[in-house]
């Protein structure tokens, strides 16, 4: 109860691109920064994937991006969440069925929020966020330490 | 109009004899066609003679029986002036531009791996965006290729 609180006040993201466009980077960016500002939820981005609570992805995964997709994913301590970011990271969008593509995160991750859109705007990244911590608050996380 | 004018006529001057055809379908966009042994030639006037130097990318395209070889440069307000030649698809080796042009490097590592274009001279033309594991000799954007053939290799890798 007190571990799941704690971890409610101070969600730290680190962002993945597994071979978007940037669109849905520029937008991520958009909302960790002052105008829309997640910070006064505790959201912080941070440098490392060890220092962070949440996977944030952006990009339909890459045949290449697959490997490293999966080492950071292995460096965030648990519990971890993973949060998709834009229609590439829910389901390939047009780049599914490509002969070099995966088609979305949950192909290989659990995957905790999808937020749609292309690219998904500010406050519906925020929404998505938020949903998140609403679960972290109720302890629903998946991963041994809960 | 003027000025896109202008480079053309000053092109004609510098690497006439070894146009195939140049052509300025409208303001800031410039076409030019050389033959592939005159290519090298050409560029050395544009980039040493006109200080044209920021190659923004080269793109390549299958025709079927040969390869297209496009090298878009940018310079002032936003002109584009694209030199292209075909080369024939049983014979893939073309001097890399490196020497001349750095930028280049990327592109050229790019055509290597995704329509099989030999650069000669290039400084390492290791693989660039496609996996690891991808087999060698196997290009993804050659029309031969079959789009379930580049699937099955992708899913064994």
């Amino acid at each position: 109860m007190t571990l799941s609180w704690a971890r409610a006040k101070s969600p730290w993201l680190i962002h993945f691109n597994t071979g978007g466009c940037n669109g849905c980077d520029i937008e991520l960016v958009a909302a960790l920064t002052p105008r829309f500002d997640v910070e006064r939820f505790g959201i912080k981005l941070q440098g490392s994937p060890r220092h962070a609570d949440i996977l944030a992805v952006t990009g339909p995964v890459t045949a290449q991006i697959k490997d490293r997709l999966m080492r950071v994913y292995e460096q965030v301590p648990e519990p971890k969440m993973v949060v998709a970011i834009g229609a590439c990271a829910i389901s390939g969008a047009p780049f599914k069925d490509c002969y070099n593509v995966y088609g979305g995160i949950d192909t290989l991750l659990h995957v905790d929020a999808y937020v749609p859109g292309c690219p998904p705007k500010p406050e519906a990244i925020i929404d998505g966020l938020a949903k998140l911590i609403q679960k972290k608050k109720e302890g629903d996380v998946h991963g041994t330490d809960k | 109009m003027e000025q896109t004018n202008e480079v053309v006529e000053r092109l004609k001057k510098l690497v006439g004899d070894k146009i195939v055809e140049i052509k300025s379908p409208r303001k800031r966009r410039i076409f030019l066609r050389v033959e592939k042994d005159s290519f090298r030639e050409a560029v050395k006037e544009i980039v040493n003679d006109m200080k044209i130097t920021h190659l923004s990318t080269i793109t390549g395209t299958d025709l079927g029986q040969e390869i297209e070889l496009l090298y878009h440069f940018a310079y002032g307000d936003l002109t584009v002036l694209t030199v292209g030649f075909k080369i024939p698809k049983d014979n893939l080796n073309v001097r890399t531009l490196t020497d001349l042009v750095p930028g280049a490097i990327l592109y050229e590592r790019e055509l290597h791996e995704v329509l099989g274009v030999n650069f000669e001279g290039h400084p390492g033309l290791l693989p660039l965006i496609l996996p690891e594991t991808w087999p060698e000799g196997v290009y993804p954007l050659r029309k031969e290729q079959k789009f379930e053939d580049l699937r099955k290799i992708s899913s064994k890798s």
